[in-house]
């Protein structure tokens, strides 16, 4: 069942002289229930700013230019009593939702999407470590958030639930009691990991939820993760840079780059079957521990700049596979399955095949064999272009 | 670092510590509370031979960025020696100074803080060469400024010259901060974390081009990462770090295909791999890196270590000593009493007691059932193998616990729950082709029989 459809979507921020960055750029993609999604890339990629707009939590010049965020649940007001939406709210077209009840997050209105956050979707923000307010008791904050979005709840119970949530997540419920100071850099992750599931939401969004942590506790906190997926059966959207970190936790992800979905589908296929240019260039350019005399190519160029930028594939200025089509405008996302089989260019009507965003996806076989060379990714080859 | 070769290394490191006294206040001050110095680095020795890359691995806060700074005498040594080249470091001429400042270079970690925001390229690039006197015009500077810029693939250089860093990209100052360390002809280079700010993409990229330059410029490195792959990459030799001593070095292949300290072997477990898939083993060690300014005694590991040795007349299994230790160290640290349990066992609460104190906070895969069914708040006695002498104590403890007497409990446990690790600290022996700072290796290894890390000294 699809959770979170996410459909054209793009984000910009507007800069003083009337241009915008591009930050995000019709991108789609589909959530499964309980299912593990990442999104991964490097810095400015597009990818903290695509989940944060999900739930409008973009910095004040951000908006959503155009697509919708489809969510499998709606506003509480909008509900009947086995949590579905209304049939008079469907019918009435002044409302975000669609026949299969589905509600656009997108156009719902600030104080709309309060009572998503949170209830439906929580947000284990990016420096978690520091997301505790220092002048509470961290028990209290998490009760805060309980009885926020579920007032009717008693003081009394709110709290019990808070410390449950605790041990849950392996602190001793007594440390509720404690500020954010006296926690480890390990415990104050798991609390905010623990405050995140307050209100018992479908969705998780998880920003870099390792990454200021060291690699033993990193270990533990992924480990966390994937239990609470299991006992909660929460969907967790997992933004990262990290691809090892990745390929260990997620069951499909996506891979970003100036604000496009260069490539997406399973995991596995995303490592074993590459089939993008920037994906297979990526691959090459990080180190792994178990592989001794590795030889590590990069890519060459530097990331583009996203403000008002040219037409054409956001890689072909770093890309050795570039044809003169790539010039003209950014590839849309391709079946690769289909071009496997058939060498033919369909796009893919299905969000979660495995996709790719290259002219060039018919003739895989040979891109494959190039990028493993490295004379293939030398300057030279791509300034002649 | 061994010195296998007879060439004469060109730095060596002799029991080096460094402390940082912290401030006062005023409480203290009245009180008469002695200062409690951090131990950033405490007692290592190693030896970096000519032409080498050594690699410093470690978690935050194991020493590792000031053990590079001593190198480079950003900091002085509290106690040990440093000798570059033959000579100590502590104790230069002014002329030998300068020609040392000449000849050891620091690459730092965040090229975004480390230029000068108001200075171009050729200005930044430059300046080492005026005050070491090294160009007598300024078109020989800039002829060699040119040059360097070329080498660290900058170029052609003319474009960079006059640029400002905030025109460049992290890689470029990176790169620009590189050239600055090279252009003095160097022959050590200290590098702190020289990528971990970089996109992956251009990792590769400035990582190839300090692989070049070093055949080119005949350089040595010590290249500190928290980042074991990038550590693998880059080093023929390496030394793990924990709590500011050095407790594993020798050739980086070795360490890391067949990690001989327990805590080289958790280290690696933890890392996430690409290739490894969903069968990777996960990190058996207990809690989080202790606080440096009191670090635990003897082996500094051995509260976390899965493979702590039990004492010579222990007849239980070595996991239900690992488990007695545990308890031992939760009533050190006032973490358990009456009120860490919930109470529901009202016919035994001693045993309740115990049965938690016996947790061990390891991954799932190391757990005994009863710690899963109960979500580590427990385990079955029954399924801890604990000597009659041991079982006697522990649930003397818990009873001293739950009548609130916790020095009690700490001397039912004490001369039954004791280990070597914990009172007297490894000193460096051989395993294979390393040097290992663990108790599990060498003639204490004899009641290590049934740890997990095979008692092999040599094999090579």
């Amino acid at each position: 069942m699809t959770l979170l459809e996410v459909e054209d979507l793009s984000v910009r921020y507007a800069v003083d002289d009337d241009s915008a960055v591009h930050a995000v750029d019709h991108v789609s993609f589909d959530v499964e229930a309980g299912e593990t999604y990442g999104l991964v890339g490097e810095s400015g990629c597009g990818k903290t700013t695509l989940a944060k707009s999900l739930i409008h939590l973009l910095d004040s010049n951000g908006y959503v230019e155009s697509g919708h965020v489809w969510y499998d649940g709606t506003l509480p007001a909008w509900e009947d009593d086995h949590g579905e939406a209304k049939q008079a709210v469907i019918d009435d077209p002044d409302k975000p939702v669609r026949g299969d009840g589905k509600t656009d997050l997108a156009a719902l209105s600030n104080s709309q999407i309060r009572d998503v956050r949170w209830r439906d979707i929580a947000l284990i923000p990016q420096s978690a470590m520091n997301a505790l307010n220092p002048v509470y008791k961290v028990g209290d904050q998490i009760t805060e958030a309980i009885l926020r979005h579920e007032p009717e709840t008693p003081k009394q119970e709110a709290d019990d639930r808070a410390r449950d949530l605790l041990e849950r997540v392996g602190i001793e419920p007594e440390r509720a009691d404690d500020y954010a100071h006296q926690f480890s850099g390990g415990m104050k992750q798991r609390a905010v990991i623990a405050m995140a599931m307050a209100c018992n939401p479908d969705m998780l969004i998880a920003d870099e939820p390792t990454t200021a942590l060291d690699v033993i506790i990193q270990d533990r906190i992924l480990e966390e993760l994937e239990a609470i997926q299991e006992e909660f059966g929460v969907s967790i959207l997992v933004i990262s840079h990290d691809i090892s970190v990745m390929a260990e936790i997620c069951d499909r992800m996506a891979v970003m780059y100036g604000g496009k979905i260069m490539e997406s589908g399973r995991t596995r296929d995303i490592f074993e079957e590459t089939s993008n240019p920037y994906t297979l260039g990526l691959k090459n350019s990080f180190p792994t521990i178990t592989e001794a005399d590795q030889e590590l190519v990069s890519i060459p160029g530097t990331p583009p700049t996203l403000r008002d930028p040219e037409e054409g594939c956001r890689f072909r200025a770093r890309c050795p596979f570039a044809i003169e089509e790539c010039h003209s405008s950014h590839p849309p996302m391709y079946d690769v399955e289909e071009a496997i089989e058939t060498g033919r260019l369909v796009e893919a009507a299905d969000q979660r095949a495995h996709r790719s965003a290259c002219y060039r996806v018919d003739e895989l076989d040979t891109i494959r064999t190039q990028a493993t060379k490295e004379e293939t990714w030398t300057e030279q080859t791509i300034e002649s272009r | 670092m061994d010195g296998t070769d007879d060439r004469e290394p060109l730095v060596e490191v002799e029991n080096v510590r460094k402390l940082f006294d912290l401030s006062q206040g005023i409480v203290d001050t009245v009180l008469g509370r002695e200062p409690q110095p951090v131990r950033a680095v405490d007692g290592v020795s190693f030896e970096i031979q000519r032409g080498d890359t050594i690699g410093i691995a470690g978690e935050s806060g194991c020493g590792k960025t000031t053990l590079g700074k001593l190198l480079v005498k950003l900091y002085e040594p509290t106690e040990g020696t440093i000798r570059f080249d033959g000579r100590e470091i502590t104790d230069l001429t002014n002329e030998e100074e300068r020609e040392f400042r000449q000849r050891v270079q620091m690459i730092f970690q965040d090229p975004f803080e480390s230029l000068n925001p108001r200075m171009t390229v050729f200005n930044t690039v430059e300046e080492p060469l005026k005050i070491n006197d090294m160009a007598d015009s300024y078109d020989e500077r800039r002829r060699r400024v040119k040059e360097v810029l070329e080498d660290v693939g900058l170029g052609p250089a003319d474009v960079y010259l006059d640029a400002f860093p905030d025109e460049l990209s992290g890689g470029e100052r990176q790169r620009v901060a590189i050239a600055r360390a090279l252009v003095v002809d160097p022959d050590f280079v200290v590098c702190d974390e020289p990528v971990s700010m970089l996109d992956v993409s251009i990792r590769a990229g400035v990582l190839n081009l300090m692989k070049r330059l070093q055949d080119e410029y005949g350089l040595t490195y010590l290249f500190i990462s928290h980042d074991l792959s990038l550590i693998r990459y880059m080093c023929g030799r390496a030394g793990i770090m924990y709590l500011g001593n050095m407790i594993e070095k020798g050739p980086t292949d070795d360490i890391i295909t067949d990690p001989k300290h327990p805590y080289s072997e958790a280290l690696f477990d933890a890392v996430p791999d690409v290739a490894l898939g969903d069968e990777r083993r996960r990190a058996n060690a207990t809690g989080e890196v202790p606080s440096p300014r009191n670090p635990p005694s003897g082996c500094r590991y051995h509260p976390r270590c899965a493979h702590v040795i039990p004492p010579d007349d222990w007849t239980g299994s070595q996991d239900a000593f690992r488990r007695a230790l545990q308890f031992k160290l939760k009533v050190e640290r006032s973490d358990i009493g009456p009120e860490t349990v919930d109470g529901s066992d009202t016919s035994d609460p001693t045993r309740e007691l115990v049965e938690h104190g016996l947790t061990l906070d390891v991954p799932e895969e190391y757990r005994s059932e009863t710690e899963m069914e109960t979500g580590g708040s427990r385990v079955d006695l029954t399924a801890v193998d604990l000597p009659s002498d041991a079982r006697e104590a522990l649930f003397d403890a818990a009873e001293a616990l739950n009548g609130g007497d916790r020095d009690a409990a700490l001397g039912a446990l004490d001369g039954v729950v004791t280990t070597v690790c914990e009172r007297e600290y490894p000193e460096p022996r051989t395993a294979g082709s390393r040097s290992v700072e663990c108790h599990l290796y060498g003639d204490d290894a004899t009641s290590a029989t049934d740890s997990g890390v095979a008692a092999a000294p040599t094999e090579d």
